[in-house]
């Protein structure tokens, strides 16, 4: 899967065992790319010791608030942005 | 379930601001970190530190300090690594109550 700056994706919603750097209130939400930062091992493999191979692609995707959160009362066009890991991701 | 650090949308009231004054125990691990960790030794990963961290029971992530929970992960990956194990933790632990 080829993501890129300016993609809709939306994040896995499993609770999947293990070491996760998937913020859980984010898994399901929709948002946008804003930034790639890199590839870089997988910080969820290297966490038990194993190499973290193959690198993984790490995105800054930026979420609306009111899409985040259901009784979201602030303005429309706030938003929280979070770091996430491209096997997290899919297309929306 | 998400694990005890993973707090995003919960309501914890307002941030403590102050400062913090670092303790001598606070710096004992902070070099005991270094000298163990991808710095130093490389006995294991910053990430394996973190996992250890994360996986702390609930109530104990909530009650121990910052320095309290990084100890605590050291502990565990050393055990997990072998090298040493709980009986002689255990052991060394005894003889330094007799001692103090």
């Amino acid at each position: 899967m080829n993501l890129s700056i300016g993609d809709r994706v939306r994040v896995r919603a499993g609770d999947p065992p293990g070491h996760i750097r998937t913020p859980y209130y984010l898994r399901g939400k929709e948002g946008v790319i804003v930034a790639r930062w890199g590839e870089f091992r997988n910080p969820e493999e290297l966490a038990y010791g194993k190499q973290g191979l193959p690198k993984r692609t790490l995105f800054l995707v930026r979420f609306r608030q009111c899409d985040v959160w259901p009784d979201f009362i602030g303005g429309a066009h706030d938003t929280v942005s979070a770091d996430i890991y491209d096997h997290w991701l899919e297309q929306a | 379930m998400p694990g005890p650090h993973d707090v995003g949308g919960k309501d914890f009231g307002p941030i403590d601001r102050q400062d913090h004054q670092r303790t001598a125990f606070d710096t004992h691990v902070d070099v005991l970190q270094q000298l163990m960790g991808g710095g130093g030794a490389r006995l294991y990963r910053v990430d394996e530190l973190r996992r250890c961290i994360e996986s702390l029971a609930p109530a104990d992530y909530h009650r121990f300090s910052y320095y309290q929970k990084w100890l605590t992960a050291m502990r565990t990956l050393l055990l997990e690594k072998g090298l040493f194990s709980r009986q002689e933790l255990d052991r060394r632990l005894e003889h330094m109550r007799r001692q103090s």
